[in-house]
């Protein structure tokens, strides 16, 4: 179980990781989520995959689930939400001053001092935005 | 003690000009003469009697005995030589500045300078303590780097700051370091300490390292070949601070440094090997280069260097008499050098010119300073009857002989010779073509002498270079004495001072150089054709530019590289490193072992199912990212299968907690989606998609191998503790929630605090932002006008108390079951703003008047409350407490501190998801919306039509 | 039991709570900026709070000046099971110097621009909340929880005044930091799953016991640890997002932002020796091995980046930003030796490039407001109308902070130095760079003076806006600078207090025998409960 449990991890945080790497600012947000999944997973197992354990103290049963794990992954959840509640409001935000969604800074911010992009794909950029904004 | 004053009294009474500056030139002047001259004062009336009777007198200043930081002094032969140079001719310079600068606007400013450097050269050579040698040293750096560059409109001077800031400060920086190393290697700082463990100093290994970098100070302030160029481009000085700094003080502390040394580090062959060249070529070099400058300061800068390069050359040798006629040429050097450099200072101030070509004639013009100016002039080409010739002379002989040399013995003095030729040509060039020669160009003022105070300095020095040169022994013979004692200590050699030594080599050498120097003089047009303007540019000062150059422009590459802000990048090379260290302590065989297989479990339906339901959400979220709503959907799906994946391991509040975040976040960036594309186009330049790809499946790998090697392994934590004490002692069976608010409580206050601070700066984020809300879908289709059904209107106003009811109920039982604090919130949440949803924000604004903020806020000081209180019964924060107290058709409650505490995180939550809801939902606003239209009346919004 | 310890985290919190409550109530629900009137109210507010952190620091100073260690066991608990607050030499100092610096961050950020958002005062607050928090917890989830406080609060400072270059400057930051997050708890995650405790000195004792087999799993835990605090250090290679960020914000946040790297280093002195040494250090602390091996030269590629970059800095502002990248790895290079002189050399350093540093940002937001369009951008402009105190700051600013003598960066090379010596397997590597790189720097930072302060044209008027300069704006750069001043004068009692701190933290004996072993009387009989 554990191997199957481990490659489930592995499988998510290796697509977190993969769209967190992509130059969107949605993408990342999708990429972030799914790696904190993985990661409040993993810090959930970490007390063992422990099936139908009482989470509960009731009378009479003496084996109970590492309740730590658990406490640590609800805090870490809680703060994940105010994390993405804001990354999603800055993405917003940026999206509508720079007038793009691109997380790779300067070489799309339209300042003129850069003269590091080839004219030809400026223009297919801003094609590509257009459509976006008829869509 | 009195020996601080000599060096402390300039250094902090430097600030007196600045302050007094408004009061006029006089005034400036005056207070920076006479703290110089207090400063003189002591040390002739006080130190001059001890030093010539051969007592040392110390001082200390504990600064930081602790770390080996502290300012000794010494007031010996040596140091007392030093202090006379530097404080005489320091006098004598304020009053020739007074009239040079004339009614220069930052006179004040130029006095402060002045004094700051004074008192850091006297530190230098009073200096016990190697550190606080470093410390002034580099003060005199920076300080010569301010009256370097004083006139600082134009470019040239600009530069010969910055250069000669560059060039000592490098030098300061090894002369540090060689402190450091030879310090180590007695464990002292102290020079007497160094002197007296010469034998340990110079067996040990790190002897030549030390010395190496020592040196390196010694040169670069001596403007020691290849560090000279400095000093030429430092001629932009106004030219008293070149005739005090670059002439008499502060180029003489590098090789003051040498002697003041040679007792601890000198006389071995590493030393004779490295200093005796350098000092030899420098003198013959820069001599030679000099003959072809025309700017006098520039010739007499080139002549300052090659006389240094004597000096240090003697010193390198540290035969005893060598040291002597070192010590000598120092003060004759000083003396003649000093008044040249005021001698062109009056020239410029009158002509207005400092280039040879075009001077000429100013022997009938200025009488008096051609006189002056000849005389020094002649000293400096070493003419019997002057001081010059005393010093050359010793010089000359101390060349001959050098045994380390062996078989080249011959070279020293042939070289010294030379530059003693080039000498004279460029002393002869200096005197003949400024003063003697017919002018060039016909001036329609002519200039005269000028005012005869401005003169006095210089003829103070040219009138000590005639005595010393006809009674050398009357006029120096004590002093040279107990200087040369003081660094020799018993070696003291026999030797006399006298203006004829009879028929010997060194005569032979000054003839010589006389000869050819004058005949070379005589040639002085085809020598000048025939060189061109080859070596004048010296070579060195284009490799430390091109090097600057080159340093900035590498700086500029690799900076644009690597700092593009590209988000990817930036996280490619995180995970890259994490990959890299974090695999590291696996790479070594034996520890390969440690992911063998141990205790595991049989495969289970339920979980293997929300397993591949986990990472199937996730790989559909990755394939489908570029549809940007069909992505949400998935990634949702693996929400919800982790959710599952709590549920089924037994972690209810976990399960509960993770599908309302769930639900929250989904709903949030709807929200947010809504205002993005809805395509994520592919990108016109390809992303290093293979590479980023390959990075991912390796991080995926080491999570799971990381998770798997923990989850195999045999686990004994601590959680017994809580199983046992939660009831007893934390008063809930709930053991996950009792963590929460009473182990672990300072987690939960700082997650709260943390949503809080996420809602303020949203609300910072999203103030006065409007964003053009979309007409119609990513297919195209118009949104429904029909924003707010009346079904759902009229079901959401009952179904909310109802929920608030159930939210309560949550919140009171979150300590013994599943709950609490948090989801009790999140459904509170959900319920208000299906109420926005329903009805329209106008509606339900109008009847949530209060400010979520403030129930932000009062939810966070409701928790910290709670903590503070067990601090009145003399408990530790957040110390819980609970009883059972009985209320009606409920029964018997237990009440635990740990609920209000579960109470503040219910407030701060609904507040948080509140604002955060309230200013997402408004940022569409309206169009016809005006710039603030916040609870704007119901009418404005278009569903209560609805 | 001395409450100050959670004073230091309640005092701000509570400030932070009122301040917050006062703006919103003065101001009503949503205005772009804050009032005048409602900034007033703050801004007092704020300084009660800034005054009692100031003063609880200083007694926590006070207590831990005879070198004992103060466990607070916050909820009583017995430890290892519950969180715990640990007083210590380096922690004292740590809350002292960052609420000293925070007074004069208020103190600048007075005037325009605390007015150019909301909650400034509420956010600053809390930022100290959150350092206070990381500075003082003995627990590593704790720490996780109070890091995410600092950071985010920091996100709110940064993105405080708003524009579109904050905002893409701050998406990376978060973004980063976020991965550093999920780190973290991966990290803790795993030590938890091998040694079932997050108690830092707890996990000391069990990794000393530890299964040889488990060791690799758990270096792989305490490596990736390391990594999350030095990419909050920016340290090279994971330093790149930092320029940028620091560039972007309000003078005083950046100002406040020169503690922050040192919060990443404070946590890998504080956790290493403690938590890991056992497994870290097989030779002992001071030997090259596992984490010294990537750590030093990181530092040294810091430093050497950081004086390329200022070398090819466009404006003063960027050119301080990397002078924080230098001390980060100056800082790093007496850290990462991990013995006490160079514990000594980096703590003495780090105060040093703080104080510094954080004045010279503010005086690098004096000269961009007085050299009208041109900014801070290093051409050659017109004479700023206060050339003379400016250039006064500038000479001795740049002066403390590329290390000439007397001032204090001076000392702190020295001290980085002589550490260096010690060790034969860094000395070398390390005196060229220093020597080098302070070559580089001294001949760059002499270049940017001269551009500013020498090569100016006219006087211009500067157009007077509610930024034009007014005399009291140098006030709180004036106060920096005379606390750089003092480090280098009281040289003595601060190496002393240096050195003390730099013994106690490699001391993991004593400090894991106090947050063990004494129990002081609970009203509630627990031992029979512990383990």
């Amino acid at each position: 179980m554990e191997a199957f449990f481990a490659a489930a991890i592995g499988i998510v945080a290796a697509c977190g990781v993969y769209l967190l790497l992509r130059p969107r600012t949605f993408s990342v947000v999708l990429g972030l989520t799914l790696l904190s999944y993985a990661v409040n997973l993993f810090l959930f197992s970490v007390g063992r995959l422990q099936h139908g354990k009482a989470p509960i103290l009731t009378p009479g049963v003496t084996d109970y689930a590492d309740p730590i794990p658990q406490a640590l992954v609800l805090t870490a959840i809680v703060i994940g939400l105010a994390m993405t509640a804001f990354v999603v409001v800055l993405a917003l935000r940026m999206n509508a001053d720079v007038g793009h969604d691109h997380a790779d800074g300067d070489a799309h911010d339209d300042a003129p001092t850069k003269g590091v992009r080839p004219k030809g794909d400026r223009t297919k950029r801003a094609r590509t935005k257009s459509q976006e904004r008829r869509s | 003690m009195s020996v601080l004053l000599v060096p402390l009294l300039p250094l902090l009474l430097g600030w007196i000009p600045l302050v007094l500056g408004r009061r006029g030139h006089v005034t400036t002047a005056w207070s920076a003469g006479l703290v110089a001259a207090a400063s003189f004062a002591i040390l002739l009336g006080v130190h001059a009697p001890a030093v010539f009777a051969g007592e040392v007198a110390f001082a200390w200043v504990r600064w930081a005995p602790s770390l080996g930081l502290d300012l000794a002094f010494r007031m010996d032969g040596l140091a007392f030589l030093f202090c006379l140079l530097v404080l005489g001719i320091g006098l004598l310079v304020i009053l020739y500045a007074y009239f040079y600068l004339g009614d220069t606007k930052y006179h004040a400013r130029f006095y402060a300078f002045l004094l700051v450097f004074m008192g850091a050269m006297l530190g230098v050579v009073t200096s016990e303590h190697m550190i606080g040698l470093v410390v002034f040293w580099e003060i005199t750096s920076v300080s010569s780097f301010l009256l370097v560059g004083f006139n600082n409109d134009t470019e040239a001077a600009r530069r010969g700051a910055r250069r000669a800031l560059g060039v000592t400060g490098l030098g300061g920086l090894c002369l540090l370091g060689g402190v450091i190393v030879i310090g180590h290697l007695v464990d002292s700082f102290e020079l007497s300490v160094w002197i007296a463990q010469r034998s340990v100093i110079v067996a040990n290994a790190w002897y030549p390292a030390g010395l190496v970098l020592i040196l390196l100070g010694a040169f670069t302030k001596s403007a020691q070949m290849p560090f000279h160029f400095w000093l030429p481009g430092a001629m932009s000085a106004p030219t008293p601070a070149s005739a005090y700094l670059h002439s008499a003080t502060m180029v003489k502390a590098g090789v003051f440094l040498l002697v003041r040394l040679s007792p601890a580090l000198g006389d071995t062959s590493l030393w004779f090997f490295i200093v005796v060249p350098v000092g030899l070529v420098t003198m013959m070099v820069a001599a030679y280069i000099a003959m072809f400058q025309h700017d006098i300061k520039g010739l007499l800068a080139y002549s300052t260097i090659s006389h240094l390069g004597l000096i240090t050359a003697l010193f390198g040798i540290s035969e005893p008499l060598a040291i002597v006629a070192g010590l000598l040429h120092i003060i004759n050097h000083a003396t003649f050098k000093a008044s040249l450099f005021m001698a062109a200072g009056i020239v410029d101030h009158e002509v207005h010119t400092r280039d040879l070509r075009e001077l000429g004639g100013l022997r009938r013009l200025m009488p008096v300073t051609t006189v002056l100016a000849s005389i020094a002039a002649a000293a400096m080409a070493g003419v019997p009857l002057l001081n010059g010739f005393l010093s050359k002379e010793m010089a000359f002989q101390e060349t001959l002989g050098l045994s380390r040399l062996g078989e080249m013995q011959w070279v020293a003095p042939f070289v010294v010779t030379l530059g003693g030729i080039f000498s004279v040509a460029y002393s002869l060039r200096f005197a003949w073509e400024a003063f003697f020669a017919e002018p060039k160009v016909q001036r329609e003022h002519p200039p005269h002498d000028p005012p005869r105070w401005m003169q006095a300095p210089v003829f103070v020095l040219v009138g000590l270079c005639v005595v010393v040169g006809v009674m050398p022994a009357v006029a120096v013979g004590g002093l040279l004495e107990v200087v040369a004692t003081s660094v020799l200590g018993d070696r003291m050699p026999e030797y006399h001072l006298a203006i004829y030594h009879g028929v010997n080599t060194a005569l032979f050498m000054s003839i010589m150089a006389f000869a050819v120097g004058g005949l070379i003089f005589s040639w002085r047009r085809r020598v000048l054709d025939w060189q061109g303007g080859g070596i004048l540019e010296p070579t060195a000062a284009n490799a430390y530019h091109n090097f600057f150059g080159r340093v900035i422009r590498i700086g500029r590459v690799v900076t644009h590289q690597l700092h593009d802000h590209s988000l990817s990048r930036y996280s490619a090379v995180l995970f890259s490193l994490l990959l890299v260290v974090g695999s590291s302590p696996f790479w070594p065989h034996e520890a390969r072992d440690a992911l063998v297989l141990r205790t595991t479990t049989a495969l289970q339906a339920a979980p293997v199912a929300f397993c591949s339901l986990l990472a199937f959400g996730a790989i559909a979220t990755l394939v489908f990212h570029r549809r940007r709503i069909w992505a949400l959907l998935f990634m949702g799906v693996s929400g919800l299968a982790s959710a599952l994946l709590f549920a089924d391991y037994s972690a209810p509040d976990l399960a509960l907690t993770q599908i309302s975040v769930e639900f929250g976040t989904t709903v949030l960036i709807l929200l947010a989606l809504y205002y993005l594309p809805w395509k994520t186009p592919r990108e016109p330049r390809a992303p290093a998609r293979t590479m980023h790809a390959v990075i991912a499946v390796l991080c995926g790998t080491g999570i799971a191998a990381l998770t798997y090697g923990v989850l195999t392994r045999p686990l004994e934590s601590i959680s017994d503790f809580y199983v046992a004490t939660s009831k007893t002692h934390g008063g809930g069976t709930n053991i996950v929630n009792v963590i929460l608010v009473d182990y672990r409580g300072t987690d939960t206050l700082g997650e709260i605090t943390v949503l809080a601070i996420a809602a303020l700066s949203i609300t910072g984020m999203l103030s006065g932002f409007r964003a053009r809300r979309p007409t119609v879908d990513s297919a195209g289709r118009a949104w429904s006008p029909d924003t707010h059904p009346h079904l759902l209107a009229v079901m959401a106003r009952p179904l909310l108390s109802l929920v608030l009811l159930v939210a309560v109920f949550v919140l009171l039982r979150g300590h013994n079951l599943p709950g609490g604090g948090f989801i009790a919130a999140l459904m509170t949440a959900v319920a208000l703003i299906l109420q926005f949803l329903a009805n329209g924000y106008g509606f339900a604004r109008a009847r949530l008047r209060f400010d979520f903020v403030k129930v932000v806020a009062i939810g966070l000081a409701l928790a910290l409350f709670t903590g503070l209180g067990s601090l009145l019964f003399g408990q530790p924060f957040l110390t819980s407490n609970y009883g059972y107290f009985p209320i009606p058709l409920v029964g018997d409650v237990e009440l635990a501190t740990a609920m209000l505490f579960d109470l503040g995180v219910y407030l701060t939550v609904v507040g948080v998801i509140m604002i955060m809801a309230i200013r997402l939902g408004r940022i569409g606003g309206v169009e016809d919306a005006e710039p603030e239209p916040e609870l704007v009346p119901a009418p404005a919004e278009p569903g209560e039509a609805g | 039991m001395s409450h100050l310890l959670v004073f230091a985290v309640a005092v701000p919190m509570l400030t932070a709570v009122v301040a917050i409550v006062a703006e919103a109530s003065l101001d009503g629900g949503e205005v772009r900026a804050s009032s005048p009137r409602a900034l007033t109210t703050v801004r007092a507010i704020s300084w009660v709070g800034l005054l009692a952190l100031l003063a609880v620091a200083i007694g926590m100073v006070v207590q831990v000046e005879g070198g004992d260690i103060v466990v607070y066991r916050l909820g009583n608990w017995p430890s290892p099971f519950a969180i715990v607050f640990v007083l210590d030499r380096m922690s004292a100092l740590m809350v002292a110097m960052t609420s000293l610096l925070a007074v004069f961050v208020a103190l600048a950020a007075r005037g325009p621009f605390e007015a150019q958002g909301r909650y400034f005062h509420g956010l600053l607050q809390l930022q100290l909340m959150g350092l206070s928090g990381a500075f003082l917890t003995g627990d590593l989830f704790n720490l996780f929880v109070f890091f995410e406080i600092l950071l985010i609060a920091s996100y709110g400072l940064l993105l405080f005044g708003g524009g579109t270059e904050r905002l893409s400057a701050g998406f990376t930051y978060i973004l980063l930091n976020l991965v550093g997050s999920g780190l973290f708890l991966v990290a803790v995650g795993t030590l938890y799953g091998v040694l079932g405790t997050l108690n830092m000195a707890d996990i000391g004792v069990r990794a000393a016991a530890a299964d040889p087999a488990d060791v690799p799993l758990l270096r792989t835990a305490a490596l990736l640890l390391v990594i999350v605090f030095a990419l909050k250090g920016a340290v090279a290679p994971i330093h790149l997002w930092l320029p940028k960020t620091y560039g972007a914000a309000i003078a005083p946040v950046a100002a406040l932002f020169a503690v922050m790297t040192k919060v990443g280093l404070y946590a890998i002195v504080r956790t290493v020796p403690v938590s890991f040494g056992p497994l870290l250090f097989p030779e002992g602390l001071g030997a090259t091995n596992l984490l010294t091996q990537w750590l030093m030269p990181g530092a040294l590629l810091t430093l050497v980046l950081a004086t390329l970059g200022a070398a090819a800095a466009p404006g003063l502002k960027q050119f301080v930003c990397f002078l924080v990248l230098a001390s980060v790895g100056m800082v790093g290079l007496g850290f990462g030796l991990f013995t006490p002189a160079g514990f000594t050399a980096g703590i003495y350093y780090m105060v040093h490039s703080t104080i510094v540093l954080a004045a010279f940002f503010l005086l690098a937001d004096l000269v961009a407001r007085e050299r009208g369009p041109l900014r801070d951008r290093l051409t050659a402009g017109p004479q700023p109308e206060h050339a003379r105190e400016l250039s006064v700051l500038f000479l001795l600013l740049a002066a403390a902070a590329v290390g000439l003598p007397p001032l204090s960066g001076f000392i702190g090379k020295y001290l980085v130095l002589v550490a260096a010596w010690e060790l034969p397997w860094a000395r070398s590597q390390i005196w060229i760079t220093i020597i080098a790189t302070s070559f580089v720097s001294l001949v760059v930072m002499s270049r940017v003076g001269s551009v500013l302060f020498w090569n100016v044209g006219v006087v211009e008027p500067p157009e007077s806006d509610e930024f034009a300069v007014q005399r009291r704006d140098f006030l709180p750069t004036y106060g920096l600078l005379a606390v750089a001043v003092l480090l280098a004068a009281l040289a003595e009692p601060v190496g002393r207090y240096a050195e003390a701190t730099a013994l106690q933290l490699l001391d993991r004996d004593t400090y894991i025998d106090r947050v063990m072993n004494d129990r002081e009387p609970t009203p509630r009989a627990l031992e029979e409960a512990g383990r």
